[in-house]
């Protein structure tokens, strides 16, 4: 047993407390606890996954948008050389122009807060048959991915279907998706940490295991290299909202959830405000050094993700995503899951890269 | 512009006109090197006479090692021009803040008869003030003279008194009977043909011993009455000042003296290999240290040797995340990390300051352990013993290589490298304590193994085997060279200079022998120091000064 784990388990006073939180029984157990350093949405981009090339960039888009919207090209590329011109009171009356493409009764509208009033510009989505992910309803239909790495069939990852083919969320496993990269990145210094603690009676061998996620008071901690620091102690919240609790169990050096509930997490207010799943499933390799690296997946509602996309508006829109109303239709069109009334799906499968450091966790009334 | 010009013009010449007077005008019979302030004495000096509140920008002139320590270095350091100009610029954002219009009221304690114009009742009254606990001696007569003129030409060129008084202040400030400790001596009634300090060089040289700061109010009074002259009025100042809890700052300022902590300011880590390490840490590594010793000599009054072994700590999250254990604490994000106490569990091997962050990181190197810059710090830190220079012409490649295949371990990397007989003697001395220390890598953590080969930690101490840190503690714990070495080091930071040989005879080794029979409490030796004529008096001016009060180790392999 390294100091670590026996730091962890005896010693200190916060040791029981911290070896009987997330735990389900009053026996001894070993608790391990993470803090999640790495999020985004498991893309698996290959060449030719998507059918004539990535979807057009943005200045495409607009001009296509207000082409449908009646303008001529001459107002077209006048509205698009104020947008980008130094001309500051022309180029924002071009951003608000932008802005409210949207049409409702012939009145201009904010076609970020309203995607259904701008017309679908059709973007594709990725027509590849690979993609990470989880095989959520137990089938292997024509529309679900092949896991590359696996090569186990009925993996439902439509999130990556529907983004795929916008050029900032391509990616693989080891190379990060520009759009994670940057909203990952500016949300991890300021949300506080997300925390997984696994308990089970030796986590060194294959067994049942319970994970436990909470949010923490604290956010992460970063070291001069910009990397989460690892064995840093965080607060778990003691609002039930972020705390959820899975059976699951260590197997091959792979940690899995085994019954399949509901997670939700609390975010940034100013970008997505939650993370809910349904069906949750995860799959994480224990690396030598004690980190993990792997997916959780599950439905997720696909309006939670628009509106954290589309409440970047016009400025996500220049930088990171190309079209957001198109987004909205791309998520509407591959949505696979809850389907309401008029039978239009209201969750999309989906499936996020994770990755987490070895730290401490304790309740938050423990603290000094 | 012009008020710039005018502002510069006068300060230079009143600083330089002081620092001339002041070598024309020696009161005693007799000077000593000076020692100038370091930057922790002139912060609690300014701290003192002015409030915590005074903000002290600027960067000074690094110190000086001598012997061991700063302090005795500091009597050999001068100010470089950058360092004066630093001064400079420092002086007068002090003295800006003091004359602000938000403050002044509180500082100067009397009204001008006009903002507007100079007032030289109430500029000498400040300036007298001020200037008593600045220079740690009242001012002659000359000093203030030039000091009233100078705030009364600024103040009628600038019609404004606290403008012509800040600048006066700013000069001060600047002058070497602030910056440096100028210490006076006189006959010495008692002992016929030898000199002893002056009354106001006393209360300088025991308050920064024993408060790390200039001498407060009380002490210069006694010191004008004369009762720092006698046996009892000395005693009744030194317990009244080992009471205070000032004595606190003086202990740290020692022992961070002792334990080169200023290069923790500066000590950097390659991030790759220890990503954990950074400034903050560092920072908190010095704090850890000084608030552990701190613990057992101060708050407990305990056994010096017992820092060697103390389970007790102090912790903020940062450290306890290299020291890879939970630490609960209710701060807001954002907020400055707070210290918890902590305690290591008995049957953890760590304990003891060797094995604290600030040890093990300082005395390695950016990539990678050394177990003999861990030896040799152990050496000549805590006992006293000079461990000699490796020659110019080594080869270290073994020694750097930490992925060589086949030498995987310090040790064996160390062993190979010690097969060159020129290397073999230093590192039986350094090599058989730092490899004890193993157990913990360049950035502090725990290991247990290195590139998977498990460590062995096994050494010896003149004699004394062990198998791990710990009991590399208890060694120490037990080596009376690490008590001899204290009163050594303490007596010289005392002094600011290393003892005489007839001074180490005849006040040194008594000192170790009361400090033994006082159960090694640092604040009785503190207050015997304190209390003891030699402390006060002169080098023996025929004797060379010792060399140092360090021995030079010796193994067999090196003779």
């Amino acid at each position: 047993m390294s100091i670590q784990h026996a730091a962890r388990l005896s010693g200190f006073a916060l040791a029981a407390a911290i070896t009987a939180f997330g735990a389900t029984s009053a026996q001894a157990l070993e608790t391990k606890s993470y803090a999640i350093e790495w999020f985004s949405l498991g893309s698996y981009s290959q060449d030719g996954d998507c059918i004539g090339g990535v979807n057009p960039p943005t200045r495409d888009q607009y001009t296509k948008s207000f082409e449908l919207l009646g303008y001529t090209p001459q107002e077209v590329k006048k509205l698009m050389d104020d947008y980008a011109g130094e001309d500051d009171l022309a180029a924002a009356n071009a951003r608000n122009t932008l802005r409210m493409r949207g049409r409702i009764n012939g009145e201009p509208v904010n076609a970020f807060v309203h995607p259904w009033a701008v017309t679908d510009p059709k973007l594709k989505g990725v027509s590849g048959p690979f993609s990470f992910g989880f095989n959520l309803d137990g089938k292997a239909g024509s529309s679900s991915f092949v896991e590359p790495r696996t090569k186990e069939k009925g993996i439902d990852n439509q999130l990556f279907r529907a983004l795929g083919c916008i050029e900032q969320f391509r990616g693989t496993f080891n190379f990060r998706p520009t759009f994670w990269d940057f909203i990952w990145g500016s949300m991890k210094e300021t949300i506080p940490a997300w925390l997984m603690t696994v308990s089970g009676e030796d986590l060194d061998k294959d067994g049942p295991v319970t994970i436990t996620f909470d949010r923490a008071v604290e956010q992460l901690v970063f070291g001069p290299g910009g990397d989460v620091v690892a064995d840093t102690t965080y607060r778990a919240d003691p609002d039930p909202r972020s705390h959820h609790v899975f059976k699951g169990e260590i197997k091959d050096k792979h940690l899995v959830i085994t019954e399949h509930g509901n997670l939700q997490l609390l975010l940034d207010t100013l970008s997505f405000t939650e993370f809910r799943l349904s069906n949750t499933h995860l799959t994480m390799a224990i690396e030598p050094g004690g980190r993990l690296n792997g997916f959780i997946g599950g439905y997720q509602p696909w309006g939670d993700i628009y509106f954290g996309l589309a409440q970047g508006g016009l400025a996500y829109e220049g930088m990171i995503i190309n079209d957001i109303p198109g987004v909205y239709y791309l998520m509407k069109r591959y949505a696979d899951a809850q389907p309401d009334k008029s039978g239009q799906n209201q969750a999309i499968s989906a499936a996020y890269h994770i990755e987490a450091v070895p730290v401490f966790v304790v309740p938050a009334d423990q603290a000094q | 512009m012009r008020l710039r010009q005018f502002l510069c013009g006068s300060l230079a010449a009143l600083t330089l006109g002081l620092s001339a007077s002041q070598a024309a005008a020696p009161t005693a019979d007799r000077e000593t090197p000076a020692r100038r302030l370091t930057p922790e004495q002139y912060t609690a000096v300014i701290a003192d006479v002015f409030g915590p509140a005074i903000k002290i920008g600027g960067r000074f002139d690094p110190g000086f090692r001598i012997d061991g320590l700063l302090e005795v270095g500091a009597s050999q350091a001068n100010i470089s021009p950058s360092g004066m100009e630093q001064y400079d610029v420092i002086a007068r954002s002090i003295a800006s803040q003091i004359m602000d219009p938000q403050r002044r009221e509180l500082m100067v304690h009397c009204m001008p008869k006009s903002a507007a114009a100079p007032d030289d009742a109430c500029a000498g009254q400040f300036l007298s003030e001020v200037g008593e606990l600045l220079f740690r001696r009242p001012l002659s007569d000359r000093e203030l003279r030039l000091h009233v003129r100078s705030a009364r030409d600024a103040a009628t060129g600038l019609k404004d008194f606290y403008a012509g008084l800040g600048l006066s202040l700013a000069a001060m400030l600047t002058e070497p009977p602030f910056l440096f400790r100028q210490e006076t001596f006189e006959r010495d009634p008692e002992r016929r043909g030898e000199l002893r300090l002056d009354a106001y060089s006393k209360a300088s040289r025991l308050s920064f011993f024993l408060w790390n700061s200039g001498p407060d109010r009380a002490l210069l009074v006694a010191a004008r009455k004369g009762d720092l002259d006698t046996r009892e009025g000395l005693a009744r100042q030194v317990e009244r000042m080992i009471a205070s809890p000032r004595l606190e700052s003086g202990m740290r300022a020692f022992f961070a003296d002792m334990l080169h902590f200023e290069d923790l300011a500066t000590l950097t880590k390659d991030i790759a290999i220890y990503p954990k390490f950074s400034a903050q840490v560092a920072e908190d590594a010095r704090e850890q240290t000084l608030r552990t010793i701190i613990d057992v000599i101060f708050h407990a009054r305990g056994d010096y040797r017992e820092v060697f072994t103390a389970k007790k700590t102090y912790l903020t999250r940062p450290l306890a995340a290299i020291y890879q254990v939970p630490l609960a604490v209710r701060i807001p994000n954002g907020a400055p990390e707070k210290w918890l106490p902590y305690e290591f569990a008995a049957n953890d091997p760590r304990g003891g300051i060797l094995m604290q962050v600030a040890f093990v990181t300082l005395h390695s190197h950016p990539g990678r352990s050394s177990p003999t810059l861990r030896g040799k710090a152990l050496r000549e830190i805590f006992l006293c013993q000079k461990v000699p220079a490796p020659p110019g012409d080594v080869n270290f490649t073994i020694v750097q290589d930490t992925s060589n295949p086949v030498y995987k371990t310090a040790r064996e990397r160390l062993v190979a490298h010690a097969t060159n007989p020129v290397c073999v003697g230093c590192h039986k001395i350094t090599d058989p304590m730092g490899l004890a220390l193993e157990n913990f890598d360049g950035g502090g953590s725990y290991r247990t193994s290195e590139n998977g080969v498990p460590l062995d930690t096994t050494g010896e101490l003149d004699g004394v085997k062990f198998t791990n840190g710990a009991e590399l503690g208890r060694a120490v714990h037990a080596n009376p060279a690490a008590t001899s070495c204290l009163v050594d080091r303490m007596s010289a930071y005392a002094l600011g200079r290393t003892p005489a040989r007839s001074e180490a005879t005849g006040w040194v080794a008594p000192l170790k022998q009361s400090f033994a029979e006082d159960g090694y409490v640092v604040p009785e030796l503190m207050r015997r120091i304190a209390t003891s004529p030699e402390f006060y008096r002169a080098a023996p001016p025929a004797e060379p000064q010792r060399e140092a009060s360090l021995r030079t180790v010796e193994s067999e392999g090196s003779k």
